[in-house]
């Protein structure tokens, strides 16, 4: 009794942060029909980010937790918003592959970045954002002044391009200018930087059965979890935003006739999407205090798993998904023999597949997922 | 006159080129050194090559070795085993090294033996635990003890000196070094009269081990074996006490890191690891030792610092008594290799493991301090 309700805890522990990576990935799924494979890479940067925070600034705790998980919401959502505008929205109107490929290739690139970018080539990776940001403000005045390497078009807006070259400009002058921090962390590599949990919050445990606790943390990542997720309902079942995001998810060309911008609406649904993902980062930061530039990978991918469990686009077919996926994981762990027994064979590797398992049998059964829509015949 | 000139400096090149390479080839040997400079162990690569490169150093200061200059080269492996083997041909095919330190991690160690072997070039790891290293051939060396005799003096320590009869063990199965001690751990430990309440394995990646221990702290153990390495050790302790696993932490080699603390931090406290070497160490040259890492390095040497001297002190010593640069010349003086080194006299057996004893190690304030030898 104690082990199972133990396991259900940290069960739930897992499921909540699967969730609110996968609402990221079902949200941009059901609007722009496209898996941002770079979620994963979103959610580690949001520790990253938030690590430098607690770090730099000395505050009271309550204050600093409120934000160290609100800053990097909000600079994931800036990522979000460059990621949207310089690599997928170029590719809208191609083939969805085209996206798809493009997605993987945002991922490798942030995970690869971050690694680089850490300790002693800090400054190299601060000098190539400056470069790259300087590239791009010439590829504008090229083309707006000179007609150079492309012929200026009626629908070419300079405007488009002043948030990447804001954020490159911002990501160089951070990376410059943490470079000293860095070292200090000796945070190289692969290696991982360790997450200053302890300023942030006091670890507590309530008792809840004989030996078994609960702890404030766990707690906490429940409560804002639920309460992000209620928010977002809300945002998308009550609001105009929210109608336009619906209406996109149906036909874009219909809603576009209608006088939405649809690429507004995409681009809101990226921020929230990567405002969640950050907000992910965060979460299991404070709760697995071990940082490193592909945290991201495993995440990302049971989160992408748990969505398509839950059916993709549907929200609260999401959060039942990353909980029921992280349950599944925990209790696989639990429950299979390891090889401590007469047999001496170790079952325990077979946990990671369950959350493969799960997902062959829901494609099998019921391709749409818990919530999702059957696919309806157009006509 | 223009072109006469052109010709002359030409001239000039050529035969600095020639003077200059008769001059080299009889006056410097080359030695490679590898370490995983950068990924998961990175504080392992730095140590390793502070460690070899100041022994290195203090030789050519001092006149060098048999009228030869040390010229040393570094090579990073990542850890990864490719990237190790391709280190390990480089040194070999492009830079034509007499002898090769390196390098830190098993796994890898075994990528690149096969190659040190079959193009001949002695190669002695410094730290490398797996009994298979030097399986691979006579060329490979190592100067730290085996798995086998770690996983012993663990088991040992727990029973006779804790005075504890059950113990638990996690570990990384997809490991070789952290899957070999804990076996030898659980068998030795069986062996002495003490009873293993849980055995679980995990995957490496993840940074959840919650399901493994709610099973290890169902079955109450007075000793936690972790033989991992300090990244997932730190992580692994921390969340244990969060559940309210009381058990003493033991650990291997794998520990010895101050990065062991940042992420451990109190949890860590109390645990206790078998290490090859302690910077408490009253040896004479170990002391000095100690000092000279410290003078240049502005910190303390940790283990791997001291076996990558004492790696770099026994090439010295055998191209010494070789006295030439010739790789087969270096394996064969290496083998006879009777050295006062900071540990004590290294010998090799047959199969070219260091005869030698280790220490245990105390996690007390953020540091690891001497608590007691075990010899073999």
């Amino acid at each position: 009794m104690e082990t199972f309700l133990s396991q259900l805890i940290f069960g739930l522990q897992r499921g909540t942060i699967y969730a609110l990576i996968a609402l990221g990935y079902t949200m941009v799924y059901g609007v722009v029909r496209l898996i941002n494979f770079a979620y994963g890479e979103v959610f580690m940067i949001g520790a990253f980010v938030s690590f430098f925070l607690v770090n730099a600034v000395s505050l009271p705790q309550p204050i600093l937790v409120v934000l160290a998980l609100l800053v990097p919401m909000v600079t994931c959502s800036l990522l979000g918003l460059v990621m949207d505008a310089l690599a997928y929205r170029p590719l809208r109107q191609k083939p969805r592959l085209a996206a798809l490929i493009t997605a993987i290739g945002v991922s490798f690139f942030l995970s690869n970045f971050v690694s680089y970018s850490s300790g002693e080539t800090v400054r190299s990776s601060a000098i190539a954002a400056f470069l790259l940001a300087g590239v791009l403000l010439l590829y504008v005045l090229g083309v707006k002044y000179l007609n150079f390497p492309v012929k200026a078009t009626p629908n070419f807006k300079p405007m488009k391009f002043v948030i990447p070259i804001v954020s490159l400009l911002l990501v160089g002058y951070i990376f410059w200018v943490s470079k000293d921090l860095l070292v200090e962390l000796r945070w190289k590599g692969s290696s991982f930087a360790s997450y200053p949990v302890d300023r942030l919050i006091t670890i507590e445990k309530i008792p809840l059965y004989k030996t078994v606790y609960i702890t404030n943390i766990q707690i906490m990542n429940f409560i804002v979890s639920v309460i992000l997720m209620v928010v977002l309902s809300y945002l998308v079942n009550r609001t105009m935003t929210g109608m336009a995001m619906r209406a996109s998810k149906n036909n874009k060309d219909a809603v576009a006739l209608m006088g939405v911008n649809v690429n507004r609406v995409i681009s809101i649904t990226f921020i929230i999407g990567t405002a969640l993902a950050g907000a992910a980062g965060v979460l299991s930061a404070i709760t697995y205090p071990r940082l490193t530039a592909f945290m991201g990978v495993q995440p990302g991918l049971k989160a992408f798993i748990a969505a398509v469990l839950g059916g993709i686009g549907s929200i609260e077919g999401a959060m039942l998904g990353g909980i029921i996926m992280g349950v599944a994981e925990q209790f696989a762990i639990g429950l299979l023999p390891s090889s401590y027994g007469p047999s001496r064979i170790d079952f325990t590797p077979l946990a990671d597949g369950v959350a493969y398992a799960i997902l062959i049998v829901v494609l099998l059964l019921r391709p749409q997922g818990i919530f999702g829509e059957p696919p309806r015949e157009k006509l | 006159m223009k072109k006469s000139l052109v010709v002359l400096l030409a001239l000039a090149m050529v035969l600095g080129l020639v003077l200059g390479g008769c001059q080299k080839q009889a006056k410097e040997v080359k030695i490679g050194i590898i370490a995983p400079i950068s990924g998961e162990a990175a504080t392992f690569g730095e140590s390793t090559v502070n460690g070899a490169k100041l022994y290195f150093d203090q030789v050519n200061a001092a006149g060098g070795v048999e009228g030869m200059k040390i010229v040393y080269f570094v090579e990073d492996d990542k850890g990864n085993p490719t990237e190790g083997a391709n280190a390990y041909s480089k040194l070999i095919d492009q830079n034509k090294v007499s002898a090769i330190v390196g390098t830190v991690m098993s796994k890898v160690s075994l990528a690149g033996a096969p190659i040190a072997q079959n193009k001949g070039v002695p190669m002695i790891s410094p730290t490398s635990t797996n009994p298979a290293v030097t399986l691979v051939g006579n060329f490979i060396f190592r100067a730290c003890f085996i798995d086998p005799f770690q996983g012993f003096v663990a088991a040992k320590f727990a029973y006779n000196d804790l005075g504890k009869k059950t113990a638990a063990v996690i570990y990384d199965s997809g490991n070789d070094y952290t899957k070999g001690l804990a076996e030898v751990f659980r068998d030795e430990f069986t062996k002495m009269g003490g009873k293993v309440t849980a055995f679980e394995s995990y995957t490496a990646g993840t940074s959840d081990f919650n399901a493994q221990l709610v099973k290890i702290k169902a079955t109450n153990p007075d000793v936690l074996f972790i033989p991992n390495y300090y990244n997932d050790a730190g992580l692994i302790a921390k969340q244990a006490r969060e559940m309210g696993i009381k058990a003493i932490f033991l650990g291997g080699d794998g520990w010895d890191s101050p990065d062991l603390f940042k992420i451990g931090g109190k949890a860590i406290e109390g645990g206790f690891f078998v290490n090859h070497f302690s910077k408490d160490s009253q040896v004479p040259a170990a002391k000095k030792f100690v000092a000279d890492y410290k003078a240049k390095y502005n910190k303390d040497p940790d283990a791997l610092a001291a076996l990558a001297y004492e790696a770099a002190m026994i090439v010295v010593d055998a191209i010494k008594r070789a006295k030439s640069a010739d790789p087969k010349a270096i394996r064969d003086a290496m083998e006879k290799t009777n050295l006062e080194t900071l540990t004590g006299v290294v010998k090799f057996d047959q199969n070219r493991n260091p005869v030698k004893g280790a220490v245990i190690l105390e996690c007390k304030d953020g540091q690891a301090v001497y608590k007691a030898s075990v010899n073999p």
